[in-house]
């Protein structure tokens, strides 16, 4: 192709692709549908809503001397599943907690780096310097089914202090693309709690409708 | 993921793909690489010499965390602002798979595919540091130098990358 042709391409690419706000000055909005468990599961499982929560991220950037937004809508859900821990009652014994991301697909290309990451990759993302959870390793694998497809949950043990006390527990994570968003599920619970029969069942019980 | 256009106006497309055709010709136009830098350009590339070997030794992509990825075999120029003085220097490399820098040289370069930022103060102490590959992984992780994407795609691109970077490290919330 020549280099005149070259913008003209582009430009026809962003009006094709879904990013005309590129061109007329709009903002470039990728929305996330929720990724939420149904009733039926958390009843059956024990788990329940502690809070459900949009983010709602900007970022500037400059096209062709143009300043331009792009905006990604996030959607997060945490449930919780209360239980003792040192004989003490908390309410947060177990977690799990399911994001889902816009692919944010641009003319084909899926410009959300998460949709292709292995597990061990987005935990090393999503524990990054704030999880609290220490001396993370890897301890398995197993397939669930979740969302129309049989999916790989990985499994790691770690460290984190509760009450000035560390305590062992185990993280499970998925995370995999369903109807133009990126979900990732993970659960955490302390080591001497078994939860993966709950854990698989949330999974199951997942709902989830984009694009 | 939905996309969701705000409004639809004919004629502003029409006149946008006007001005981005106009804007990328221009764009497309090979980039003065060398002529408008300050002084100070020449040294903080010869400084940068040494540092690059110490820090080639020693760079463990992995440390990067999910940017690792991203930053493999990328063209990379390195815009450097000097506030003391409002002036900007720039250098580019590339990035091997192992985040090796590669073909560093003073001014920009045509095909880079990305754009990192920062300052004198911070690639001065990047530089004096005996340990530059942690320096630097340190800075880009935590926006000393930030990262942005050339060309159209990967503007949006690394928009997206950045944002979820930070969604995802807040997860646990």
């Amino acid at each position: 192709m020549s280099r005149r042709l070259l913008p003209v391409a582009v430009a026809l690419l962003l009006v094709t692709s879904g990013c005309v706000g590129l061109i007329t000055g709009e903002t470039v909005t990728f929305e996330a549908s929720p990724a939420t468990v149904s009733d039926s599961t958390l009843d059956a499982t024990g788990y329940e809503l502690q809070n459900a929560t949009q983010a709602n991220v900007t970022r500037d950037v400059t096209v062709a001397g143009q300043d331009r937004t792009i905006r990604l809508v996030t959607e997060r859900r945490q449930y919780t599943r209360s239980g003792s821990v040192f004989g003490v009652d908390v309410v947060e014994l177990s977690r799990f907690i399911v994001v889902s991301m816009p692919s944010a697909t641009v003319g084909g290309q899926t410009l959300n780096p998460a949709a292709d990451w292995a597990n061990r990759r987005v935990l090393e993302a999503v524990l990054g310097r704030t999880s609290g959870t220490d001396d993370v390793e890897p301890a398995g694998n197993r397939t669930v089914r979740a969302l129309g497809a049989d999916r790989r949950v990985s499994e790691f043990t770690g460290t984190t202090q509760v009450a000035g006390q560390s305590l062992d527990v185990r993280l499970h994570l998925v995370s995999f693309e369903h109807e133009g968003d990126v979900i990732i599920a993970v659960a955490i619970h302390p080591e001497n709690t078994d939860e993966t029969d709950a854990v698989d069942d949330l999974l199951t019980g997942l709902r989830h409708s984009g694009d | 993921m939905k996309y969701m256009p705000t409004t639809t106006n004919f004629a502003r497309v029409v006149v946008g793909l006007v001005v981005v055709v106009a804007a990328m010709g221009a764009v497309a136009t090979p980039a003065a690489a060398q002529s408008d830098q300050p002084d100070w350009a020449v040294e903080l590339f010869e400084d940068m010499g040494p540092m690059v070997g110490t820090y080639n030794e020693n760079v463990d992509a992995s440390d990067f965390g999910f940017v690792a990825g991203q930053l493999q075999g990328e063209n990379v120029n390195l815009v450097v602002d000097d506030p003391a003085n409002g002036t900007e220097a720039s250098v580019s490399f590339t990035l091997d798979n192992d985040l090796r820098i590669q073909e560093l040289e003073l001014g920009t370069r045509d095909d880079a595919t990305i754009q990192m930022s920062t300052d004198k103060a911070t690639m001065d102490r990047i530089i004096a540091s005996g340990n530059p590959s942690t320096e630097f992984k340190n800075a880009v992780l935590n926006d000393d130098i930030t990262i942005s994407g050339i060309g159209t795609v990967s503007q949006v691109k690394w928009a997206v990358i950045n944002i979820v970077g930070g969604v995802l490290q807040g997860i646990f919330g």
